[in-house]
């Protein structure tokens, strides 16, 4: 099978996974107590009770599925809209679309974790080298114990702190919003601490079992500077794996950050995709699940195949290769 | 050459590990192209601030539909100067001034309300505002929900027992569908008639609802999905719309074209669409400066009152909404009996719960002592001597027998419920307890009849207009007191009505009245005939002596248990000046605030 045929079975995988995932929250959805109209009633300063939808609502469905339409084929006429890029206008932000929501709403969700995990790579690499070179050492055993914090610590806990820190102490930055470049610190710093502390693990014991190769010992024993050993062969054979966890993380960031996106402000997918859920906004919630769902299995696609081409012999032996659902 | 083996895993990518590279170098650079040709937009057009002009910050919570006919917050954020109705609120919130009516007659039976509206009134597009701008929207209005419409309104549970304009009600029902029958007409440009069913003094107030401010109804019908984005967006207030970015911020700048632009002091207002949070940086943006006005929650009230410089500036509104107990529908027949229900009432100790949190008065009626002409006749007493005596009489000795009463609670904060529950358990002995579910959950369960042994009530708070026909008509109104008497059986049988898809909406109407009228408790059928006679009694002793007589008889079936009268707070730094407060859901007009130095 060549690199076609592999693709293409990746990809029937991935479409099948999506349908999976649309009948899944559509459905859980439908069993969900409540419904957007109630909830707009009672979340939205609506100073009347009877207990009958909002007429917008009621307008929406009609024109989207026609009056009266039983559930599984409203399920149908979404997914026929959703196989064209459109989802319908949001029941809740109810002048937009929500293949428009999604596509402003994404970049900046995006923005943040790719930045976070480049910023994780950062702080992560030196950190498990550092560790890794010191072994069993207090050093190690102490960068060890504060990576285990900062895994331990959720993004929007640091993000709380941070506000407190360098907003409302020091008064360094904003503590929220999304009026500029300023706001991106505080989100992709508390983004970043617990994909860095994952990912300096994985530095650690990777590099370790690379100084254990041969290789590096026979390089080591030829006497070749120990810097450019560890630099030249180790750390770069290292790393190879992060990508399998990067990958992966980057996925989850771009398709979780909704604590930190509501504690600071950022209009990002997060948001969306919380607020969708909460309201019962089906339009909205069905669009972002499956994009996010389209973007975890890219990922993952993408993933295998770099992964394929960075380590030769998963290739020929046959490893390492995620599912992608 | 050998033969590669392939297994189920992964093909060659690209020649060599360098050629990767290459592409992926070229990929970054593309994503970082894009990314700094799109920088901006990544943030919308913040950047492109007024330099120079005052700016004034404000928080809000997030604004998901700039329509004002539609329940959303966004409606309580247009009425405050963006667009502007026939008249607008004076600085206390209890009597009108002329906005886009310079004046207005009412005809001696107080049926008929002939309007002048100014000929200098403009929209921000520079079109004038005409009389038919206000019929074409109060038809929209006031038309059952169709997608051709627009349906944007709620249906028969409007605004309109507030507004009382004849036929109004009957055709956003169906059962009126000549428009020409209905009372709301223009003549000609600069002149629009509203005519009422019955006299309403409260009926200029009344118009003050985000629902009846004026839309540019060729914009709506010409783009139903899009007119409410900017630059598409178009105001006839002192601000428009300029920029709009979801749960973000929405920046307001003068409108050109307003009547009285030179009494418009801003040059821009940044609206921070911000979730309530009771969390411990809720006010870090404030102290931040990066918002000069914001709400307070009641933590971060009591913070603010023990600083001697944020005391200063921190804002009361009073008796801004009244918080209240519903009873719920149980099989178990225990709450179907009055006397249990005035007992828990009765036992409620309102003085303690009122400091539970800061600047709450007791809530002796479901009538704030605002409404003009309030007095204690309509209110509460009181006495759990009497309390405890009531319940030994519906057979419930020191609470024995009685299933534990619950508090079905829908919203995060169950601070005042948790305090309820324990006023109960201290003055009367008896099993209480808060049940905290999401708000899904809550609309669901708060409308069934509940299972067992489950008895008790739902939480919620309301504000509205403090006048007579609001408080009495609107809130908790004579057909909410009439569906919530019914007999569980019966109520099932409403809620069947309701959801019936194949009913005409007059048949629909006419078997949930007749419902009604058969099965509600004779007392509920009365404050129905009271605030009836009211709304049809031109004189005004006679009338507020019938809504007082209603509010009474609702009071007494403790069907509805008011609780407390809640304050609202805003902090607002000292550089901001012109505000004035109301306790009204939109809180204050945008139109005289300035920002000093």
């Amino acid at each position: 099978m060549g690199l076609a045929g592999y693709i293409g079975k990746r990809i029937v995988r991935l479409a099948l996974s999506l349908i999976a995932v649309s009948i899944l929250t559509f459905t859980l959805l439908q069993l969900a107590p409540g419904n957007f109209a109630d909830l707009q009633r009672v979340n939205s300063g609506a100073t009347n009770f009877g207990g009958v939808g909002t007429e917008s609502m009621v307008g929406e469905l009609e024109t989207r599925y026609g009056a009266d339409v039983p559930v599984w084929k409203q399920y149908l006429i979404f997914m026929k809209g959703a196989a064209h890029w459109d989802f319908g206008p949001s029941y809740k932000y109810a002048s937009r679309n929500v293949q428009d929501i999604i596509a402003e709403a994404f970049p900046i969700s995006a923005t943040l974790a790719l930045l976070a995990v480049l910023l994780a790579l950062l702080i992560a690499v030196p950190v498990g080298v550092f560790a890794a070179l010191r072994q069993n050492s207090k050093s190690d055993h102490g960068t060890m114990f504060v990576v285990t914090l900062g895994h331990a610590l959720p993004s929007y806990l640091s993000a709380a702190f941070m506000i407190l820190l360098f907003s409302a102490t020091l008064k360094l930055l904003p503590s929220g919003g999304w009026n500029g470049p300023k706001d991106l610190i505080l989100p992709v710093l508390a983004l970043s601490l617990g994909p860095a502390a994952v990912l300096a693990r994985y530095v650690r014991s990777s590099m370790l079992e690379t100084l254990r190769e041969e290789y590096v010992t026979a390089a080591i024993a030829k006497g070749g500077p120990r810097r450019t050993v560890i630099v030249r062969h180790a750390l770069r054979n290292s790393l190879i794996p992060l990508v399998t966890v990067a990958g992966p993380l980057l996925a989850a960031l771009m398709t979780g950050t909704v604590f930190v996106e509501a504690l600071l402000r950022i209009p990002g997918l997060g948001l969306y995709f919380a607020n969708a859920a909460a309201s019962r906004d089906m339009p909205l919630l069905m669009g972002t699940a499956l994009f996010f769902a389209l973007i975890l299995m890219v990922t993952n696609l993408v993933v295998d195949l770099i992964y394929g081409l960075l380590d030769p012999r998963i290739r020929t032996v046959g490893g390492g290769s995620h599912d992608g659902n | 050459m050998p033969k590669r083996v392939w297994t189920s895993s992964v093909p060659p990518v690209g020649q060599t590990r360098r050629d990767f590279l290459r592409l992926s170098g070229l990929t970054l650079a593309a994503l970082g192209g894009s990314w700094s040709l799109t920088g901006c937009g990544l943030f919308g057009d913040n950047e492109k601030a007024s330099g120079g002009q005052s700016t004034l910050k404000i928080d809000y919570v997030p604004v998901e539909v700039l329509d004002p006919q539609v329940i959303t917050n966004g409606m309580w954020i247009l009425s405050r100067g963006i667009s502007e109705g026939l008249v607008t609120q004076n600085e206390k919130g209890d009597g009108v001034q002329p906005a886009v009516a310079s004046e207005w007659k009412v005809s001696d039976d107080h049926l008929t309300y002939t309007f002048t509206l100014r000929d200098n009134a403009q929209w921000s597009d520079g079109k004038p505002v005409v009389a038919q701008d206000f019929e074409r929207t109060y038809k929209r209005l006031f038309t059952p929900a169709a997608a051709s419409a627009g349906g944007t309104t709620l249906g028969a549970n409007s605004y309109q027992t507030a507004t009382g304009i004849k036929g109004a009600q009957d055709f956003l029902a169906g059962v009126l569908t000549d428009w020409t029958k209905v009372g709301v007409k223009a003549n000609g440009d600069h002149e629009l008639v509203l005519t009422l069913a019955n006299p309403n003094p409260d009926f200029l107030l009344a118009l003050t609802h985000p629902a009846l401010l004026p839309l540019p109804m060729d914009l709506v019908e010409s783009k139903p999905k899009d007119w409410q984005n900017p630059p598409n967006y178009v105001s006839n207030g002192p601000y428009t719309v300029t920029e709009w970015v979801q749960n973000s911020r929405l920046i307001l700048t003068p409108n050109e074209k307003y009547w009285d632009r030179d009494n418009v002091k801003l040059g821009r207002i940044q609206v921070n669409l911000v979730e309530p949070s009771a969390a411990a940086t809720a006010t870090v943006p404030y102290e931040n400066g990066e918002t000069d006005l914001t709400q307070l929650a009641g933590p971060d009230v009591l913070r603010f009152q023990k600083d001697a410089n944020l005391s200063k500036q921190l804002q009361q509104t009073e008796n801004y909404s009244i918080l209240y107990l519903a009873k719920l529908r149980s099989q178990h027949k225990a709450m179907e009996d009055v006397r249990v229900r005035k007992a828990l009432s009765l036992a409620l100790d309102r003085k303690t719960l009122a400091g539970v949190q800061p600047g709450q008065e007791p809530g002796v009626s479901l009538v704030t002592s605002r409404t003009g002409g309030w007095d204690a006749s309509i209110g509460i007493k009181e006495d759990v001597a009497e309390a405890k005596k009531l319940l030994a009489e519906a057979g419930y000795p020191n609470g024995q027998g009685l299933p534990p009463i619950r508090i079905l609670v829908g919203v995060p904060d169950t601070t005042l419920a948790d305090a309820i529950v324990d006023s109960w358990t201290k003055q009367l002995g008896i099993k209480a307890s808060v049940d905290h579910v999401e708000a899904g959950v809550y609309t669901e369960r708060r409308w069934e009849v509940q299972k067992g042994n489950y008895i008790g009530f739902y939480y919620g708070t309301f504000a509205g207009l403090p006048t007579w026909p609001t408080m009495v008509g609107s809130l908790w109104s004579p057909q909410n007191v009439q569906e919530i008497s019914l007999p569980s059986d019966q109520w099932q049988a409403y809620q069947g009505v309701q959801q019936d898809k194949n009913l005409k909406p007059a048949a629909k109407t006419a078997q949930l009245k007749a419902i009604l009228t058969a099965h509600a408790s004779k007392p509920a059928l009365e404050i129905g005939a009271l605030v009836d006679q009211a709304a049809a009694e031109p004189d005004d002793a006679k009338r507020m002596g019938l809504y007082k007589q209603a509010a009474k008889q609702r009071e007494e079936q403790y069907l509805y248990l008011p609780v407390l009268w809640l304050s609202l707070f805003h902090a607002v730094k000292p550089k901001v000046h012109g505000l004035q407060l109301r306790a009204y859901p939109d809180y204050f007009y945008l139109k005289p605030l300035s920002v000093g130095s």
